[in-house]
């Protein structure tokens, strides 16, 4: 299960880099992203944007002799117009996310 | 290329069954996270039961199904142990899959079957699993070789009677898409005597230049991709057993930093790429990590840091009696790049005060900084943190 700050703490307490956010995608059968609800760097829902390639594909196994085990399956995309983007699904809840490897 | 394939069918479902051998009696699932990795054949045959699909629908499809989680680990462990072992029979051998390998035979002096039968003992004893061995020129032949042979068995394919040996197999032994499988099919195209029998200009007119070409060869048994072998990584390994079974993360970490210091005594100027941690009882793996390094390193201190994570939040239900530490991907550690401006740089002392002036005007810090907490981290969010800049 995925569990964060959400980034929002108090103004003087320490702010994670790189929070997972949550967003929407359609998978295929074979559980590779179809389209990805995109939304920049606003807060609004943005628009549907089709995959255009699927870079890479890999898993992510950790911690999984604790009560808060780490499963996640990351895909490395190109978005149509080449945006680069990087998604995951949370193997535990289901749900999807966008971060970036950096 | 003459190539042997050796190949361990359902392999995963092959090692749970060495571990419990119900498995070989019942139909049996092995699954990872929530999909079906591998199914018992006569599972597969009677409910059609296949690799991803998701596990609730197996366990509907056959209620009475055995179900056993995958141990990635331990099969990579077993492949490596099969790779080893082939490194006996020829010095090039590749890793196709998990189970699956390739040896260059051709400049082997013996007797194909007696060259398979040897390869087959290897692997047994290397890993207690009887691989089905391919005798062939290509990849190819020698899988479809192996792939109709049961395990301990082998199949040669004589040198230039590829094609004849292909002839009646099915479609279905190609290395393509299933959607191409059934596309081949719909085309009344069954085995691959079919497909070699069709002028190449037609099969490449059907399914593309490139993928038709290739199935038109594949059919004829010209394979050329090439053998791309297993390349031996050089590593460091140290290891500590404890006078008595330890289970204080405390005791570990240091043993950690001990071995550590040995590891980088060897290391010299050299980088590792990866270090792979183990805690063991007796032969048994309690627990193992492998982090991989954003970049080659040397810095003991670094790898000091990430051991201390691992170990410190380490829950062992276990005592354990050894802790091992390899390095892997020895190499020469890559450049680094030096801070522009000097911490103590007038400049920075300028830029600290002006931060200060500002967040006394408007009662909160606005001027942040990142700062690495975990830099080899495998999860993104846990590599940096932002704090205030003055904190």
């Amino acid at each position: 299960m995925l569990t964060t700050s959400g980034g929002t703490g108090g103004p003087d307490t320490v702010r994670r880099l790189n929070v997972p956010q949550p967003l929407r995608v359609e998978a295929g059968d074979d559980g590779t992203p179809r389209r990805v609800q995109h939304r920049g760097q606003t807060a609004r829902p943005g628009r549907w944007r089709a995959v255009d390639q699927v870079r890479e594909r890999y898993r992510v196994e950790d911690r999984w002799w604790t009560s808060e085990p780490v499963a996640r399956e990351y895909f490395d995309l190109l978005l149509d117009g080449g945006l680069p983007f990087a998604v995951f699904r949370d193997r535990i809840d289901g749900r999807w996310y966008a971060q970036r490897d950096g | 290329m003459r190539l042997a394939c050796v190949s361990v069918p359902r392999f995963a479902l092959a090692v749970e069954a060495r571990l419990d051998p119900r498995l070989l009696r019942a139909p049996a699932i092995v699954y990872d996270g929530n999909r079906v990795l591998e199914a018992s054949p006569e599972l597969t045959n009677a409910t059609g039961v296949h690799p991803g699909q998701p596990l609730r629908q197996a366990r509907a499809a056959y209620p009475g199904a055995v179900c056993v989680p995958a141990n990635l680990l331990l099969y990579r462990e077993i492949s490596g142990a099969m790779l080893q072992a082939l490194g006996q029979v020829g010095p090039q051998v590749e890793l196709a899959e998990q189970g699956r390998a390739y040896v260059d035979v051709g400049g082997l002096d013996a007797d194909a079957f007696a060259l398979a039968g040897k390869i087959a003992a290897v692997v047994q004893q290397a890993t207690g699993l009887l691989p089905s061995v391919g005798v062939a020129e290509g990849k190819f032949v020698a899988r479809v070789a192996a792939a109709l042979c049961p395990p301990g068995d082998a199949g040669v394919v004589p040198r230039g009677r590829e094609r004849d040996f292909l002839r009646d197999k099915s479609v279905s032994l190609l290395p393509a898409a299933p959607e191409t499988i059934e596309h081949l099919q719909t085309l009344a195209l069954h085995t691959l005597g079919d497909i070699a029998g069709l002028p190449k200009t037609a099969v490449e007119a059907q399914f593309g230049g490139s993928g038709g070409r290739r199935l038109w060869e594949l059919a004829h048994g010209i394979d050329r991709e090439p053998l791309r072998p297993h390349r031996t990584e050089e590593s460091l390994r140290e290891r500590l057993t404890f006078e008595g079974p330890v289970v204080a993360s405390e005791a570990l970490v240091m043993a950690g930093r001990q071995l550590l210091r040995r590891l980088a005594g060897r290391l010299g100027r050299r980088a590792a790429r990866t270090m792979h941690l183990q805690a063991l009882a007796g032969d048994r793996l309690l627990w193992e990590r492998l982090e991989t390094f954003r970049e080659p390193t040397a810095d003991e201190g670094r790898m000091a840091f990430i051991l201390t994570t691992r170990l410190s939040s380490l829950q062992l239900t276990e005592a354990v009696d050894t802790l091992a530490i390899t390095l892997g991907g020895i190499g020469r550690e890559a450049a680094r790049q030096p801070k522009l401006i000097a911490e103590a740089s007038p400049q920075i002392a300028s830029l600290a005060a002006a931060i200060q002036q500002v967040r006394a005007r408007y009662g909160r810090p606005v001027v942040w900084r990142a700062v690495e907490v975990d830099p080899c981290s495998r999860h993104p969010e846990e590599r940096a943190v932002l704090i205030p800049y003055d904190a």
